[in-house]
């Protein structure tokens, strides 16, 4: 391996110049990926052997002074110059992150990559829902329907997917790319199970403002027998990471973010306080929970709603 | 004649042989009055020994061999039940609970089955009379019943012995360097490589949790997780202070070193076995402090972790996702709280019972590795093994033989509680 940290060395010189954040690291997540290590740890062994180059290799039995072929170095160049010129965010460069029980999950620009904090919020959900479906014991658990505001790759709802393997998640997305996406991912997490008709996931494209059954005119609900499509709600739970940035804080984000990330996921409207979208998602809160069509705007129990808000 | 001989038969055989046909009520002798007996002696000793295998299972051994049947056969009538078969989770368990004592029903029902044959072969023996023949025919399967049941009862013994509870999990492996410097980062290294080539020999799995390299090679420490078959029953006999006498691979002058390394076996465990109390915990993040969320996209997500009441820290930086380096941060904490507590109860155990051998708590020095001499010495069994066997990772045998001494040592205080 020593040529492969020598170069892997001389691109984090060429980061340091530029400043690249992180250039260590994104040098060794380019380096596994192009040398198609592990995906989730082999980019950790690579750091080991640039801060220690006579180290034993712990795991993998490649010899030590492996060499790039030229297919490899001229990749591995190519992605290190993307990243440096234009700070390319390394999820896309790589196409694809793990995202807490989820692993090897695709993205592409401009889908927001996800978050440490979300993995977090995912996981609060999980032991709510543990708690709750805990009391149920060992019968029939009961119906799930989980709702993802602004689902993005998809990865908070393919997340509580995989983890309540009875749950029916529904997604939406202001974005084509983003239901499309989603839907990807949703085909690669839950393709191992037997699917009936109506698979578990489903990726819709509307914004949370139009996830609606009231007519816009006429603000009363749409009849049973409208000939326009109804959407069907009784959402147990409704989970968002919303955008909510200030829009006056747009511009101080860090370049990576800035000029490679969905601004429509990041900013949270026109408003000052950055909460429009937040407003519009608590406002549609009482009719997507609601256990059935309601004409008036009263929540139902069983509603809970998770926002990751700073 | 025939070697030694145990027990009721044996000295029945032996007086019958001399004095004449008597009946074999008369010598119900219990465990405590058996002794080995030579059979060119006619009387009984009735002396104890640290080695006695009775041939008779005495009447409280039979009633919890019977009572260990009964639950088996219970389970097994479970099995056929219908609710139990829609339920995966309930068949495992009892499929398991019923494992663990299969060996020892089955060789409780052959013993018992040969009890049987012997009593037939003794009536046999007596209605026999002056016919030698007919004698001989009954006395060698009577002999031959009387091993079968002593083989059965030895077998019997050992599996009765109380188990390890956590024999069967699998573990995390700590190596850490010790005195040496670098030689003994090396040689971490060097154990680890030997440890890795036995895990993949008998099919188990390996991962790297955590590693910290030396800089001239090796590790100055190194953490594995373990995965296979009664993991921890093996590789527990692993767990002290390992030295190794030779020339180092740094050394200009071809003087020769002495160096350690340590290793510590940690079972699996969960929220059962060990309780963290979160206050107890920091767990501090890349972004723990500054902005996060939205505004920024880092990669990193490395996790620090600081149990207060030990202090005892985890550095956890090796996976893309960042929970799942916490999660892996907490299950050594975990594994770590867990060992100290198993070592200091075996210790408290084998101060009590004056037992000599038991798993190594972290600063027993258990084996030299001699360079020069091609020899690795284990200090607890007090025997030499070849060097190369144990550097191509032929550790087995090692290993059998502290299992076999620690079996010996249960045995033994087993009888001797019972002779009290």
């Amino acid at each position: 391996y020593t040529s492969t940290s020598t170069s892997s060395a001389n691109t984090d010189q060429t980061k340091d110049v530029v400043g690249v954040p992180e250039a260590e690291l994104s040098a060794c997540h380019l380096l596994a990926h192009v040398l198609q290590l592990p995906p989730s740890n082999g980019f950790s062994l690579l750091l080991e052997l640039l801060h220690h180059p006579s180290s034993s290799h712990p795991l993998h039995d490649l010899p030590a002074d492996a060499r790039l072929t030229a297919d490899q170095a001229r990749h591995f160049q190519e992605l290190c110059t993307r990243r440096a010129s234009t700070l390319e965010p390394l999820q896309y460069l790589v196409q694809s992150w793990d995202f807490y029980n989820l692993e090897n999950i695709k993205l592409r620009a401009p889908i927001l990559c996800p978050r440490p904090e979300t993995e977090e919020l995912v996981d609060w959900v999980v032991q709510d829902l543990r708690r709750e479906l805990g009391r149920y014991g060992g019968e029939e658990q009961p119906p799930l329907r989980l709702l993802d505001v602004g689902c993005g790759s998809g990865v908070i709802g393919l997340s509580l997917a995989k983890e309540f393997p009875h749950a029916e998640i529904v997604g939406i997305d202001s974005s084509e790319i983003a239901v499309e996406l989603s839907t990807e991912n949703a085909q690669l997490v839950l393709n191992t199970e037997h699917e009936s008709a109506t698979p578990r996931y489903q990726a819709l494209h509307v914004p949370a403002s139009h996830y609606t059954n009231v007519d816009a005119n006429t603000h009363v609900q749409l009849p049973t027998d409208a000939p326009q499509e109804r959407y069907r709600f009784g959402f147990h739970h409704v989970i968002a990471n919303p955008p909510y940035i200030p829009p006056s804080d747009m511009k101080s984000l860090s370049p990576d973010v800035l000029h490679h990330e969905d601004h429509n996921a990041l900013c949270g409207g026109v408003s000052a306080d950055g909460l429009d979208i937040v407003r519009e998602i608590v406002a549609r809160l009482p009719e997507w929970t609601a256990s059935e069509p309601q004409a008036d705007a009263d929540a139902d129990t069983g509603d809970g709603i998770a926002a990751d808000i700073y | 004649m025939m070697g030694k001989m145990y027990g009721v038969a044996a000295s029945a055989l032996a007086l019958l042989a001399t004095i004449g046909p008597l009946s074999v009520e008369s010598f119900a002798f219990t465990r405590n009055s058996i002794s080995p007996l030579d059979t060119t002696t006619t009387s009984n000793r009735l002396s104890t020994t640290t080695s006695t295998l009775s041939m008779v299972l005495d009447e409280q051994m039979e009633n919890r061999l019977s009572g260990i049947r009964r639950s088996f056969m219970t389970l097994t009538e479970r099995l056929g039940d219908p609710d139990v078969l829609a339920d995966s989770n309930l068949l495992m368990s009892i499929m398991k609970d019923r494992s663990k004592s299969e060996g020892i029903v089955t060789n409780f029902d052959e013993y018992m089955g040969h009890k049987e044959e012997l009593e037939g072969a003794t009536e046999l023996f007596q209605e026999a009379g002056d016919d030698p023949e007919m004698r001989e025919m009954a006395r060698s399967e009577m002999k031959e019943l009387e091993q079968k049941m002593a083989d059965l009862e030895a077998n019997l013994k050992v599996l009765m012995l109380p188990k390890d509870p956590n024999d069967d999990r699998n573990v995390m492996i700590e190596i850490r360097a010790g005195t040496g410097g670098s030689e003994a980062n090396i040689f971490a290294g060097d154990l680890l490589d030997v440890y890795r080539k036995y895990i993949t020999s008998l099919g188990w799995k390996v991962s790297i949790i955590d590693s910290s390299a030396g800089d001239d090679g090796g590790f100055k420490n190194v953490v594995l997780d373990v995965k296979g078959d009664m993991v921890y029953s093996r590789f527990k006999w692993e767990a002290g202070v390992h030295r190794v006498q030779r020339v180092p691979a740094t050394e200009t002058q071809g003087r020769v070193h002495t160096s350690t390394a340590t290793v510590a076996v940690m079972p699996e465990c969960d929220e059962l076995d060990i309780k963290v109390d979160p206050q107890d915990i920091t767990m501090s993040t890349m972004r723990s402090g500054g902005a996060g969320g939205q505004n920024v996209n880092k990669v990193e997500t490395a996790v620090d972790l600081l149990h207060k009441p030990t202090g005892i820290r985890i550095k956890c930086t090796q996976e893309r996702s960042q929970l799942k380096n916490k999660d892996l941060a907490m299950k050594m904490l975990m594994a770590k709280l867990y060992e100290i507590e198993v070592v200091q109860r075996e210790a408290d155990e084998r101060e009590k019972r004056g037992a000599q051998i038991g798993t190594g708590g972290r600063s027993e020095k258990i084996r030299t590795y001699n360079w020069k001499d091609s020899r690795c010495s284990d200090h607890r069994l007090g025997q030499n093994f070849p060097l190369a066997q144990f550097l191509s990772a032929d550790i087995g045998p090692i290993q059998d033989a502290m299992i076999a001494r620690d079996q010996e040592e249960s045995l033994r205080l087993m009888t001797e509680e019972q002779m009290k």
